[in-house]
């Protein structure tokens, strides 16, 4: 008995063997079943156009997901979720349409003074905050010291930092922001420290809120969990942490259109799976408003285009590579362009990404319409013989050493060793491929001996394409000398001062066309001349939106359903 | 105090034809007891299978486990890739094969090291007794108390990913318990009457050692080892889940199932954690079977039963 099973066990064991045997010799792994290559679909999700204004209903209640906030009082709010509520709380003196053009707030306009250094905005007359107050010059200037104060503990006040005294009043040694003057309550007069002629976008940040006299201590939870604003909505009860958070219509709003809903529910989900929480409380009719996960983009389009609710829009980021351009073997444009020439962008976005982002040929992402230039970097296709030509006269041969960098935990394992995996194939680098910790990321790619490419990413602070070009291609924003750490955002320490007069003279130019000019000639130098980073794919964003039950709900800047605008069906 | 007193200078050499007569008969013993035992069978079955995968792994793999196909990702099983194809579309069959190797070679590795330590300070511990114990017992509570995927990260965050940071981590955090058991066989068998004998004909402490006291307190250990082979695959599964463990472009089982951890709610994908999941869990089971097999089989209480 027990022999036949040892038999038995024997056999099976065989046979196991016997299959996998017959696989014997390893196959190419390439090509697609089916098909060829060159049948491949259109990369990415197209971005669908902005659902129509139509003439709506007032009242409804919209529902939506979000993570827990670092704050909602507007001292302290940062990221997408915080920005979301408190922008429906507060209005600041100029606001921003989904398509970026800047519409008055609580200013009715605003006027810069010939070198941009001294900035007037003329308040709205009879604006009140939720609790009755009227919102005057010394409320915006209470809310900006409030949030540069020493103590505050505010990580965002540095939005704060180009007025004048802020840098005194910060460190404790001036009782007030010398360059913010509010003698006249009907105009805030703000002198610069440094002069800058899109000052006015920077005032959309939650941070230059107004607040009320009777506001609370950045420390006092009971204020900061119900802070007092003057936007469209106001709180309805304070805020249940990891619960959720309520909005009700100020009705006496008068800084625009009141809004039409009732009221707005956030509910709080835990970050470790949002997207999905979200995606799976909008299947079942419990929010108005979802992401998904990447992996879940392609089905839910399928199900969810044909009804009018998917909503895909690029959005203000850039995904790139930071290249070590003062270092071997990286230091010249050729090195640079052959290596972003030998990546594959549309085969990693449509196999690993699953679609959900559409390859760059820019810096600046095409959120700037009056910027943006399609195909500025010439070397952001996928071209072999012309990276290998490149790499070739850069002394970038076979063989060659390059270090690529990555963050873990954040999801780029996968398409870094697709990148890594090109580049052996394509040029025959040799690449040394480490995931590190951001923190850890951060500190090699500013260390002075930094070499090879690192995974970037970034986000404007502000609307402008400058936001992108200044702190990430800037001589100024190394901030330190060739054997120093790198203290600003130019990882890459990248410097051409033909670039850096450029930017300088876009920042000093009052026309818009002038200076949407000057940021076009400046990329060009620095992305499609020098290759100084090497942008991969743009920062695309995917809702779904209940239009069935609600109409006019649109993405802004910050990725957030215009609550202002949307109206009962 | 029994202090080693005497260097251990005379290796055992002369012993080898009592060597090579005596386990001939023993190893029969225990092999017609071990194989009364179905599921310890279905365990060797198991364990040999991968052992066979491990060492014949470059022939086996109908494709390169590291070979890319970005225009073929996520694909199910068909089409040539038997167990379909991985978020970067390398085939699914190879990359099991070759962490099946991975685990083999990290998990034997792994033990041996750990075995070669802990019987080392356990042995030692036990026949010398008094400070030495104390200072070996206190050592390795202090590594018994720390628990196993903490440490092993703190290592392989320390040292950087890999496959040689990952078997050390594992095997100085592995060590403790062989060194435990080995120490209270030592103990019990110190003070037996051919330990004495032997001590009386003037055998040196690392004689009786290692041909009296390791012969007959080693079968626990290597039970005990056995069974920890399959914890220790689970451990760098564990750790290449959470991302610190073997590099992330290298076909690791735990790698693959975190990999797959954005599909499992996607319809038709489940191949991609279904497949590393059932190769852990049968390694796991196997090396368990086996180890509870030997237990019985080298148990001297069940000797002579039938």
């Amino acid at each position: 008995m027990t022999r036949s099973k040892a038999g038995l066990t024997a056999v099976a064991m065989t046979a196991v063997v016997g299959l996998v045997l017959t696989g014997c010799a390893q196959q190419s792994n390439q090509g697609v079943p089916g098909g060829d290559a060159a049948a491949q679909p259109a990369v990415g999700f197209p971005e669908t156009e902005d659902f129509p204004e139509t003439p709506g209903k007032p009242g409804g209640v919209f529902r939506l997901g979000i993570s827990e906030p670092t704050a909602i009082d507007p001292f302290n709010a940062q990221e997408s979720e915080g920005i979301g509520v408190t922008e429906a709380l507060f209005t600041g003196l100029v606001q921003v349409e989904p398509d970026g053009t800047v519409v008055p707030g609580a200013a009715t306009d605003w006027l810069a003074n010939a070198d941009c250094s001294v900035w007037t905005f003329n308040l709205a007359q009879g604006a009140t905050f939720h609790n009755g107050e009227p919102v005057d010059a010394a409320s915006f200037k209470r809310g900006w010291e409030r949030a540069a104060a020493p103590e505050s503990g505010s990580e965002v006040s540095y939005h704060l930092d180009v007025i004048q005294g802020y840098t005194e009043y910060q460190a404790g040694t001036a009782t007030e922001i010398t360059g913010v003057n509010a003698t006249n309550p009907a105009q805030i007069v703000v002198t610069l420290a440094k002069p800058d002629c899109e000052y006015e976008l920077r005032t959309n940040h939650p941070v230059y809120s107004p607040v009320p006299t009777v506001v609370g201590a950045t420390t006092d939870t009971a204020y900061t969990d119900a802070p007092i604003g003057n936007g469209p909505f106001k709180l309805d009860g304070p805020w249940q942490h990891d619960t959720g958070i309520k909005l009700a219509r100020f009705d006496e709003y008068s800084l625009g259109e009141p809004a039409y809903l009732d009221g707005a529910e956030f509910t709080i989900l835990p970050s470790a799976n949002a997207a999905q929480l979200e995606y799976d409380g909008f299947v079942n009719g419990q929010f108005d408003w979802a992401r998904m996960p990447p992996t879940l983009l392609k089905l839910a389009r399928e199900t969810y285009e044909p009804q009018g609710k998917w909503l895909s829009k690029i959005a203000n980021g850039m995904n790139y590579l930071t290249v070590a351009g003062t270092k071997a073997p990286m230091d010249s444009a050729d090195a640079r362009k052959a290596v972003s020439l030998a990546i594959d962008r549309n085969a990693i976005v449509q196999g690993v990404l699953q679609g959900s982002t559409t390859p760059a040929s820019s810096l600046v992402p095409s959120l700037f319409p009056d910027a943006y230039q399609k195909d500025v970097c010439g070397a952001c296709r996928y071209d072999v013989e012309e990276a290998k030509r490149l790499a070739a006269s850069a002394g970038l041969v076979p063989g060659t050493e390059l270090s690529f960098q990555f963050n873990t935990g954040g999801g780029h394992e996968e398409w870094t060793a697709a990148v890594r995996q090109q580049l052996e194939t394509n040029l025959g680098l040799k690449v040394s491929y480490t995931g590190l910790p951001f923190t850890d990321l951060l500190n090699n790619e500013g260390a002075p001996e930094a070499t090879g490419i690192f995974r970037s990413a970034w986000g404007a602070d502000y609307p402008t394409p400058g936001n992108f070009l200044i702190p990430l291609l800037a001589t100024s924003s190394i901030g330190a000398t060739p054997t120093e750490p790198v203290t600003g955002n130019n990882y890459g320490r990248y410097s051409n001062p033909e670039f850096d007069e450029l930017v300088l003279k876009a920042s000093a130019s009052q026309d818009e066309a002038e200076r949407n000019e000057l940021w076009k000639q400046a990329e060009k130098i620095a992305i499609g001349d020098d290759q100084a980073l090497i942008p991969l794919w743009v920062r695309q964003q995917f809702r779904l939106v209940a239009t069935d039950k609600f109409a006019n709900t649109n993405m802004n800047f910050n990725e957030n359903p215009t609550l202002e605008t949307i109206t009962l069906k | 105090m029994v202090g080693p007193t005497r260097s251990p200078a005379s290796p055992p050499t002369a012993a080898v034809p009592a060597k090579s007569r005596r386990p001939t008969g023993q190893f029969r013993d225990v092999w017609r007891r071990y194989r009364r035992n179905k599921l310890a069978l279905i365990g060797l079955g198991i364990v040999g299978l991968l052992v066979f995968l491990a060492i014949f792994e470059p022939f086996l793999t109908p494709y390169s486990p590291f070979e890319q196909n970005l225009l073929n990702t996520t694909a199910p099983p068909g089409n040539g890739h038997v167990f379909g194809t991985d978020v970067l579309g390398r085939d699914m069959l190879s990359a099991v094969i070759y962490g099946a190797k991975l685990a083999v070679i990290v998990g034997v590795v792994t033990v041996l090291a750990s075995l070669l330590v802990g019987v080392t300070l356990g042995a030692i511990a036990g026949f010398a007794g008094g400070a030495t114990d104390a200072v070996i017992a206190r050592v390795t509570d202090t590594f018994l108390a720390f628990p196993l995927l903490i440490g092993a990260i703190l290592i392989v965050r320390t040292f950087g990913a890999g496959i040689l940071p990952v078997i050390v981590a594992l095997a100085i955090f592995g060590w403790t318990t062989a060194a435990r058991l080995m120490r209270g066989q030592t103990l019990a068998l110190r003070e037996n009457e051919y330990v004495e004998a032997a001590r009386s004909i003037g055998a040196t402490n690392s004689r009786i050692l290692t041909r009296h006291i390791l012969p007959n307190a080693i079968a626990p250990v290597l039970v005990y080892s056995f069974t920890s082979i399959g914890v220790v695959v689970v451990a760098m599964a564990s750790l290449s889940y959470l991302g610190v463990g073997v590099p992330a472009d290298i076909p690791e089982w735990g790698r693959m199932i975190s990999q797959a951890n954005a599909f499992l709610r996607v319809p038709g994908k489940s191949h991609l954690w279904v497949f590393p999941s059932l190769a852990i869990v049968l390694t796991t089971l196997g090396f368990a079977f086996v180890a509870d097999g030997l237990r019985d089989a080298l148990d001297p209480k069940l000797r002579g039963r039938d």
